[in-house]
């Protein structure tokens, strides 16, 4: 679905203003600190902000000055932050609810194919005051898909989760375009969650876009006002090369040598994932070490070497023609004579690692 | 027991009650859902418009809706022109009274019904694909249907109990605009203290079983709930 926006929203304070066109298909995400505009942004293409401006998707006028296309008439699907199922039905009868009013003309949902990928089987007979965050969102998410949207919009939906009910939803959320054939629209402030699913990233901030394209490029690219200060890191993009059960490892080459991660991974041997490196995870070191614990040692060139205001150093490292970022002290870069075009290694704890994923 | 005229009265007062009810019920929906999900400075004017009648004595009502429903009154003549009926001292006038005499009973508790539905659950609704009407009676009316028993009860039993207003509207016409409230004060009038007895007695009763039924309901609901 293609997007042409000219946004313009006030509340109190707060300005979102956004002229821009997005190309959306698989998982984009809709990235930035809070306060950003990403829910102001996500009502307004949901039909819940009249007078905010243009949108107009694959060519049909949303709104503009003169014409509103109300919510319910938007080919659109909204998973909230807070669930919102009706405590008056039933599971059964919050995804029938859906799938009376679905969309003729929207991608065909099947319900057995939605309770099958959200593995909703065992709660359709529940009252959903008990059900559980996770359960209550995975309803959610199936509720949404069954009235057939041709856009799903997600808002932070797995903010109120523990971490891992998180990593099971988020897998189920990243299959959800293949499998029902719709684009997602994700937002979130969480480089963990996007990193793992997102294609596409569009970052936002203090009512402005600050850039969009392919989240690894993107991830790279932005800076710490965006992601957030201790957030800042790198994605790899690797694949599987084996497993070792007996210490529950799992190996992924990521072209400069091969990482060690934690967790025999469900992922099979050759297909390929994603690594999150956090920059205050990374060390540097000027040989290859012995006797450390450390497992992971990549060898790499400085190319880039960035000092900030107070303690801290960025150190960028070319590990092969991917880039990972290393956070480390000035004195340290001082001390060990760092400086562009020196080789190095890169130095990762195995239990440095987030949850990986298939992409 | 009661005498003929004390049924008639006692049919009349039925009669009233049920209707108001259920004229009140299709106006207050509307009334209070705008009420519930409005912003702004005129939403609270309306506010108190509606809970006027909670605080002005009923003689000052009736007295109000005596002279716009009278056959010279603009409501009443119109009505006249309409009928060839005058509103005031008739069953019309009465239902008319009522209604606005009850107006609060009915708009308060549907109001806060609709604003603990909320407009996050009606965004929900819409997101998929349900329009207002049909978000209304598939989403906000099942959720706000204890709203509606409250408010239904107590314009019953309000109206049941009202006095004032009926009299200086509807008068004291047996089998036409005669309650129980104004059959009661006529028997005390004329020192026939019995059948004053049998009167009240019967209409305290009543009210106790009605509104003791609707709490057993409610506690029973809420159980359930929990």
């Amino acid at each position: 679905m293609r997007l042409s926006l000219d946004l313009h929203a006030h509340r109190g304070r707060f300005e979102l203003r956004v002229a821009e066109e997005l190309e959306l298909e698989g998982i984009t995400s809709l990235f930035g600190p809070s306060g950003a505009g990403k829910s102001t942004l996500l009502q307004a293409l949901a039909g819940f902000l009249p007078g905010t401006g243009r949108i107009e998707a694959d060519g049909v006028v949303w709104q503009d000055g003169r014409r509103f296309l109300p919510a319910h008439r938007r080919p659109v699907g909204v998973v909230f932050q807070d669930g919102r199922l009706f405590e008056h039905l039933d599971v059964a009868g919050n995804l029938d609810f859906a799938a009376r009013r679905a969309d003729p003309r929207g991608p065909s949902v099947r319900r057995s194919e939605v309770v099958a990928a959200l593995g909703l089987a065992g709660l359709l007979e529940r009252r959903v005051d008990t059900l559980s965050g996770g359960e209550a969102q995975r309803v959610a998410i199936g509720r949404a898909l069954l009235a057939r949207p041709r856009l799903l919009l997600m808002d932070e939906p797995l903010v109120a989760l523990d971490r891992e009910r998180k990593a099971t939803i988020l897998a189920m959320i990243a299959e959800l375009p293949r499998r029902f054939g719709l684009p997602v629209l994700f937002v979130s402030h969480l480089v963990e969650e996007i990193a793992q699913i997102a294609d596409r990233l569009v970052a936002l901030r203090d009512g402005r876009t600050a850039g969009q394209g392919p989240t690894v490029a993107m991830l790279e690219r932005l800076g710490a006002d965006v992601t957030g200060h201790f957030e800042a890191g790198s994605l790899l993009e690797g694949h599987v090369t084996r497993h070792d059960e007996e210490y529950s490892l799992t190996g992924v080459d990521v072209g400069a040598g091969i990482l060690w991660t934690p967790g025999a991974m469900h992922t099979g041997v050759g297909e390929r994932v994603r690594v999150r490196l956090r920059a205050r995870d990374v060390a540097v070191s000027l040989r290859r070490l012995e006797g450390v614990s450390i497992r992971n040692q990549l060898p790499a060139s400085i190319a880039e070497i960035r000092e900030e205001p107070g303690a801290y150093a960025e150190v960028r490292l070319d590990c092969g023609g991917a880039m990972v970022r290393a956070r480390i002290t000035r004195l340290a870069v001082r001390e060990l004579g760092l400086e562009p075009g020196l080789a190095a290694y890169a130095l990762v704890k195995t239990v440095a690692f987030d949850r990986r994923l298939e992409v | 027991m009661l005498s003929p005229s004390d049924w008639d009265a006692a049919r009349t007062t039925l009669l009233l009650a049920a209707t108001t009810v259920f004229v009140l019920i299709l106006v207050a929906t509307p009334l209070a859902w705008r009420l519930a999900f409005a912003r702004g400075r005129w939403a609270r004017v309306a506010e108190a418009v509606v809970a006027l009648p909670l605080v002005l004595p009923p003689t000052v009502m009736g007295f109000y809706l005596l002279v716009l429903l009278g056959p010279a009154g603009p409501i009443g003549s119109w009505w006249v022109k309409l009928t060839g009926d005058t509103l005031s001292f008739s069953f019309a006038g009465l239902v008319i009274a009522s209604c606005l005499h009850s107006l609060p009973f009915a708009v308060q508790p549907l109001q806060n019904a609709f604003e603990s539905v909320g407009r996050r659950r009606l965004e929900a609704a819409a997101s998929l694909r349900a329009g207002p009407l049909d978000a209304f009676f598939s989403v906000a009316l099942p959720l706000a249907l204890r709203g509606y028993v409250t408010a239904a009860v107590l314009t019953f039993a309000h109206t049941l109990g009202e006095f004032g207003v009926m009299l200086m509207v509807g008068g004291n016409i047996p089998g036409r605009t005669r309650v129980l409230s104004i059959s009661i004060f006529e028997h005390v009038e004329t020192l026939d203290y019995a059948a004053a007895h049998r009167l009240a007695a019967a209409l305290l009763i009543f009210s106790f079983v009605v509104l003791l039924s609707v709490y057993l309901a409610n506690g029973r609901y809420r159980t359930r709930v929990a």
